[in-house]
């Protein structure tokens, strides 16, 4: 039997919302890093810096999803009366694991990186601290500098996304 | 002896409900639904960032959203397709390896297809009719049958090699979409998206 079989036979009989979520959170710790890293405008300090920030957030996001999911299983027996097993039980397992995915990608991720990468980057935020002054600039040289917009104007943080030169952002992930 | 819980009936139902398993081991449906969430989730947390003065969390909120609103959209539009394809491609190559294979694909998709024509067909029926009894009948009726149908792709073993097949494929797709389409289209719509809304202006890059 081929690896694509069994994977094929074994999703077939029982299919998880983790599988998927976990399978993308791999492959995005990968792919994002990877796609920061090419982008030819951006300056290589700065690649760096959101690379190792994007692959820091899946690799926090990992252990969390399955973790929350387990969790979130070991709550069956609560949503029944009576002391049920076998496929009552699977079936509320598989929601509940559902909803803790849900839960740990809207909530408990966001809370985790915002906690946790002030400290991972602790000295690279003097890098950004001094990008965030200039709008628009990646150099760490200052031969090339792009016009200060006030604070008034327009709130500026660090940028988290691929291939984007602007220093804006969202989330610290 | 009553005994309390802690969680109310209707949430207990729902949990427990064997079509809420059902949708959530559709991964298609689990990735669709944690996207949505996300757009909501993640600029709702940033909302309640303390630290952060009001106007820098609106602009991070909004940027989240449109950021998670463009992979949600993409993945709702391009997923359905990709996986239609990459699901061929499987179902393609099992069934060269076996006749067994091929059987149970066939057999797979043939229960599938009956799925949709029962529901089509009743569908048809109920809105025919006009009689509120009958109509309560017909659905009581579509239901059962269809849960009939559901459960044996779910306990009957030559129908799994279809049900993964489907799975897998949906699972590449969302890889395909969510960790390398997705990053790269979005990152080149957010700043255009949050210009519109107004809350970005074209850089101007001025030589000192």
């Amino acid at each position: 039997m081929g690896v694509i079989q069994r994977i094929c036979q074994h999703l077939g009989k029982e299919n998880n919302a983790l599988y998927a979520v976990v399978t993308v959170a791999i492959f995005k710790s990968i792919s994002r890093p990877i796609f920061t890293m090419m982008d030819k405008k951006a300056d290589t300090q700065r690649k760096k810096y959101t690379a190792l920030r994007e692959s820091a957030t899946e690799i926090i996001a990992i252990p969390t999803y399955i973790a929350v999911a387990k969790a979130s299983e070991k709550l069956a027996p609560l949503f029944h009366s009576k002391k049920v097993k076998g496929s009552h039980i699977e079936t509320t397992k598989t929601a509940l694991g559902f909803i803790g995915v849900c839960f740990a990608g809207s909530v408990i991720i966001p809370w985790l990186c915002n906690l946790v990468m002030p400290f991972l980057f602790k000295n690279k935020n003097n890098i950004s601290d001094t990008k965030r002054s200039e709008f628009g600039s990646l150099n760490t040289n200052n031969t090339l500098k792009s016009t200060p917009i006030s604070q008034t104007q327009q709130p500026q943080f660090v940028n988290i996304y691929p291939k984007t030169t602007n220093l804006t952002g969202g989330l610290k992930i | 002896m009553i005994k309390f819980s802690p969680i109310p009936t209707p949430v207990k139902n729902f949990i427990s409900n064997p079509k809420t398993a059902e949708l959530a081991e559709n991964t298609f449906f689990a990735l669709s639904v944690q996207t949505g969430l996300k757009m909501i989730g993640r600029p709702a947390f940033i909302m309640t960032d303390k630290k952060a003065d009001k106007k820098t969390q609106k602009f991070a909120a909004i940027k989240e959203f449109s950021y998670q609103g463009i992979c949600f959209g993409l993945y709702l539009a391009i997923v359905p397709f990709v996986k239609k394809g990459i699901y061929n491609l499987i179902t393609k190559r099992l069934s060269a390896n076996s006749q067994e294979n091929k059987t149970n694909i066939n057999a797979y998709n043939e229960q599938k297809h009956s799925i949709e024509k029962l529901y089509t067909t009743m569908k048809k029926q109920i809105k025919q009719t006009n009689n509120k009894i009958q109509k309560a009948k017909l659905h009581e009726e579509l239901n059962s049958k269809l849960n009939a149908l559901k459960l044996e792709i779910k306990e009957n073993q030559k129908f799994h090699l279809g049900k993964g097949a489907t799975e897998l494929s949906a699972i590449i797709a969302s890889i395909l979409v969510l960790a390398l389409a997705a990053p790269q289209i979005g990152s080149f719509l957010i700043h255009p998206t949050m210009r519109v809304l107004g809350f970005e202006k074209k850089p101007k890059a001025i030589e000192n």
